[in-house]
């Protein structure tokens, strides 16, 4: 019978219309690619040190809101939902929702991070611990705030061309 | 006012939330008033290079490149499926000689049949003939 290998071919080409996706919106949304690594950072240090929280006095805010396993659950969904929302990234017809997606990964990324500011801003107060994670973490809640900016933009020009 | 009663956590939360929720409305109402993306240009790190007068953008070239590397592997597709076709056609060639050579041979047999039934015809023909020259009256 007459038969072709069309699956193989049909999907190299998904892969490579999908890196291609990446490296043409890649400027725009750098920013989102690299708030990626420490969320799975966190989430993989949570998953190797399930008792973090006990070994550095910034993080006693954290504990007080939430048990390190949650935010470990909290963080990780986040990140991964992020990464496919940007591997995905507006490059095929039948999903468009990622610039919605990729708002929510940055608000949330933004919630995050600053809870962690937060934990070890009053924990200075309370403890007299260290002010160096505020200042570390708060940059990154900084730089989610950017993200937030860029993908509400991007959810803007979604419901302009929707419209 | 009792300043004491008031939740510092709560504060920073809330005036975080307001900063974020500003944000999202300012980039949306950017988003919606300029919906074309910023050009992949020179402004986005692109590189200008001038050939016989014409101003080239490298990352327009990049993507021309990018094209021609994806309509290479479907040409290699199809050639592929070409020569199955090929292949395919060969062996249907192969087969109707091979049918050709059985109607020759089934035409030689019914022309001998055909021989042959027109020699028995002839020979009934005779032994009538004989039937009635010895007195016998055929019916």
């Amino acid at each position: 019978m007459f038969r072709t290998n069309a699956p193989t071919w049909e999907s190299l080409m998904i892969w490579l219309r999908t890196i291609a996706g990446v490296r043409t919106h890649f400027p725009e949304r750098w920013t989102e690619w690299l708030m990626v690594v420490p969320a799975l950072g966190i989430g993989f240090a949570l998953q190797v040190q399930p008792d973090m929280f006990d070994h550095a006095v910034h993080y006693d805010g954290l504990r007080r809101w939430a048990e390190e396993s949650t935010w470990e659950a909290v963080i990780l969904t986040s990140a991964v939902f992020r990464l496919l929302a940007l591997f995905i990234n507006g490059t095929f017809d039948w999903f468009r929702w990622t610039p919605h997606l990729r708002f929510l990964g940055a608000f949330a990324g933004g919630a995050i991070w600053s809870q962690f500011s937060l934990s070890a801003l009053v924990m200075y107060f309370e403890a007299g611990s260290s002010l160096g994670p505020v200042m570390s973490y708060g940059t990154l809640a900084i730089v989610e705030g950017v993200n937030v900016f860029r993908s509400s933009r991007a959810v803007g020009r979604w419901a302009k061309g929707a419209s | 006012m009792n300043w004491t009663s008031i939740n510092f956590d709560n504060v920073a939360n809330g005036l975080w939330l307001v900063i974020l929720a500003l944000l999202s409305a300012i980039g949306a109402r950017v988003g919606f008033r300029n919906p074309t993306p910023p050009p992949a240009g020179p402004a986005a790190g692109g590189r200008m290079v001038e050939v016989a007068g014409a101003l080239i953008d490298t990352k327009h070239t990049q993507a021309l490149l990018d094209q021609i590397g994806l309509q290479t592997v479907l040409i290699e597709k199809q050639r592929k499926c070409l020569e199955e076709v090929d292949r395919h056609l060969s062996e249907l060639t192969r087969a109707l000689e091979v049918n050709t050579r059985a109607l020759d041979r089934n035409t030689s047999t019914a022309d001998r049949v055909e021989g042959n039934a027109e020699e028995v015809a002839r020979a009934l023909s005779g032994l009538r003939d004989e039937i009635i020259r010895g007195g016998g009256r055929p019916r």
